[in-house]
């Protein structure tokens, strides 16, 4: 059943999310073509027709940034509510599955969703801007780069994806629980559900974001001030924190998500 | 399509009432074969138990009888036919008398208004 | 005598405001009746069918369909037409299909085949392009397709026209079997009273009459419609 859900779920994700994300690539290639390929060749003598097409092309893209990120958290919201909470919560609820199953496939789709968005705004950044001469960059000067960052010699490009990737996971889990259970607790406001959801939705980003930068603040500080640990250490310890922090976020928004939608579900 | 029935009596004897009507004027032969409950209560538009309680009750009049797989028959006893059809036609003069001695009419002229009313359904 | 199909026991629910929607409310309802669930607004009948249906979770007291409590095993044998549509706008009605029936064993899809092309509906119409009523009907076949014990239709003939009524009502009455128990909840009781076993009055969260149609023509000698309108005199 489990399985079955997380099908529908993703068929209703993906009508909107996948067009948004070959848009996005799209212009990644556009902004490539007008807008570094034009660097590439001669900054000086560009024509200004070509100076509009450069900063035209990496407008758009920048656009289609933002559309992808913001698209595709508002569409999983959208879908959590719509399916849960709005007049077809009738038929989603009165399926033969728990509510365990259902916040899970919701969970599973939602934060798939978040995690593969993620990986492609990265990869369209890579597109834009990852031509010969950076990749030449990056080889030929990785030592030095590495010394700057302070990170410790031996570590390759290799680990650096595999922790992004990591902390890609977990904020994707987190960012999908957030919402989730901002959706959950918004829909008390029996006629302001919506706003209710973005009110919460808000409230826990402040508390979260007040939260991560104490504490960041104070490892810093203590770290710094202190000189007792290398900038390598400091960066290990920001990212256990980061780590924390979405675990926290995602394991009790689930919880509370699960609860409300087990004890307090409110279908108008 | 449905059947007319009145607000105020229990549903299944006017059901009785409307398939022993169908019965006595014809509609149904002795011997033969009554719809299914569901298809009876699909035409009437009630409930099959209800349906199902007037033919148990018009069974146990013997009226109609049951056989085990087959469905449910219109009796072959000619005599309980008849009897009902006198009965029927019983309970619609007794009606009549009643409505023309509301208007006050004596024997001798309802009889003439009758003839004369036989007189003019023949033409 | 197998057990109940539906039971409610010291059944109450108060929501957030205070207001007590049902208070120890009592029933139980055998197999293989229609039941009219009539009451005025208020008094409760919304807040039973979504009890019934694990959409919301009593205060006190409980329920049993089938001996079980609301929950993923009676989801299987309820099938529940809510007062609202819910179907997703974008969809075919070959996805509401295929969507019953990867979740709902009991689904028949060739019973719900049957009764779109009786009604001349095609199978890749999408929801959105079908008018208000039609999309009714083609959530009440949905319902109605399924091999439930028991199925709880909430004001299935409000604001219809009477062509329309009689259509739900055929096609409730083609559809129900021996077995199941139809629970029904209307306004509009003049309408269905024939095609009832028995009709519960719902008043003020609990049951002031729970009698089969004929037990009240036979002692009130009026139409429960009528029976209505006293009891519930404003």
């Amino acid at each position: 059943m489990l399985a079955k859900l997380i099908k529908y779920d993703f068929k209703a994700l993906n009508r909107f999310l996948i067009i948004i994300h070959i848009m996005l690539l799209i212009m990644a290639v556009l902004g490539r073509v007008t807008f570094v390929g034009v660097i590439m060749r001669n900054v000086d003598a560009m024509s200004e027709f070509e100076t509009i097409v450069m900063t035209a092309g990496i407008l758009v893209y920048a656009l289609m940034f933002m559309v992808a990120v913001l698209g595709t958290e508002i569409l999983v919201g959208v879908h959590f509510y719509r399916n849960l909470f709005s007049d077809e919560g009738y038929l989603t609820h009165t399926l033969p599955v728990s509510r365990g199953q259902l916040l899970m496939s919701k969970t599973i789709s939602g934060s798939l969703w978040i995690l593969i968005d993620q990986i492609l705004l990265i990869l369209s950044g890579v597109i834009l801007v990852y031509t010969k001469e950076v990749a030449e960059l990056l080889v030929n000067y990785k030592d030095r780069i590495w010394k700057a960052v302070g990170f410790p010699a031996g570590m390759g490009y290799g680990t650096i994806l595999l922790v992004l990737f990591i902390l890609c996971v977990v904020s994707a889990l987190g960012n999908a629980l957030m919402i989730y259970v901002s959706v959950a607790v918004g829909q008390l406001f029996s006629n302001h559900r919506v706003l209710g959801a973005i009110v919460v939705y808000f409230g826990i980003g402040i508390v979260v974001g007040v939260v991560s930068g104490i504490f960041g603040a104070s490892i810093a500080i203590t770290d710094v001030v202190q000189e007792t640990v290398s900038l390598y250490q400091l960066y290990v310890k920001l990212f256990g924190l980061s780590f924390g922090i979405e675990i926290a976020v995602a394991v009790i928004g689930y919880f509370i998500t699960y609860l409300l939608m087990q004890k307090k579900l409110n279908l108008n | 399509m449905t059947w007319h029935l009145d607000n105020d009596r229990p549903i299944y004897l006017q059901l009785m009432e409307r398939i022993q009507m169908d019965i006595i004027s014809g509609k149904y032969g002795p011997g033969d074969k009554l719809p299914s409950v569901r298809d009876l209560a699909l035409e009437a538009s009630v409930n099959p138990n209800t349906m199902q309680k007037a033919l148990a009750e018009l069974e146990r009049v013997g009226l109609v009888y049951s056989q085990r797989t087959a469905g449910r028959f219109i009796t072959e006893d000619e005599e309980l036919m008849k009897n009902l059809k006198r009965e029927q036609a019983a309970q619609y003069l007794e009606e009549f008398f009643t409505n023309m001695r509301h208007l006050g009419l004596q024997d001798e002229e309802i009889r003439t208004l009758f003839e004369e009313a036989m007189e003019g359904e023949r033409e | 005598m197998s057990k109940p199909i539906l039971e409610c026991y010291g059944l109450s629910k108060r929501y957030g405001n205070g207001f007590w929607a049902l208070s120890n409310l009592n029933l139980s309802l055998e197999r293989g009746q229609i039941v009219g669930l009539l009451g005025p607004n208020g008094s409760g009948k919304t807040t039973l069918i979504k009890l019934i249906n694990d959409l919301l979770v009593p205060t006190e007291g409980g329920i049993h369909i089938d001996g079980r409590l609301p929950g993923v095993e009676t989801k299987k044998i309820v099938s529940y037409l809510p007062e609202r549509t819910y179907l997703s706008p974008s969809w075919k009605v070959q996805n509401l299909m295929d969507y019953f029936e990867d979740f709902y064993e009991d689904f028949k899809r060739e019973r719900a085949e049957q009764m779109l092309k009786a009604l001349g509906i095609e199978r890749t119409a999408r929801l959105r392009t079908l008018s208000k009523g039609t999309r009714e009907k083609v959530q009440l076949i949905m319902v109605m397709s399924r091999d439930a014990s028991l199925y709880i239709l909430d004001e299935p003939i409000g604001g219809v026209d009477p062509a329309a009524r009689d259509y739900i009502l055929n096609t409730i009455l083609t559809n129900y079997n021996e077995n199941a128990t139809i629970l029904l909840s209307t306004h509009l009781i003049a309408d269905i009273e024939n095609i009832l076993d028995r009709v519960l009055f719902l008043q003020n969260g609990q049951v002031v009459l729970n009698a089969t149609v004929d037990e009240i023509r036979m002692k009130q000698k009026k139409s429960v419609d009528m029976l209505f309108r006293e009891v519930f005199r404003c």
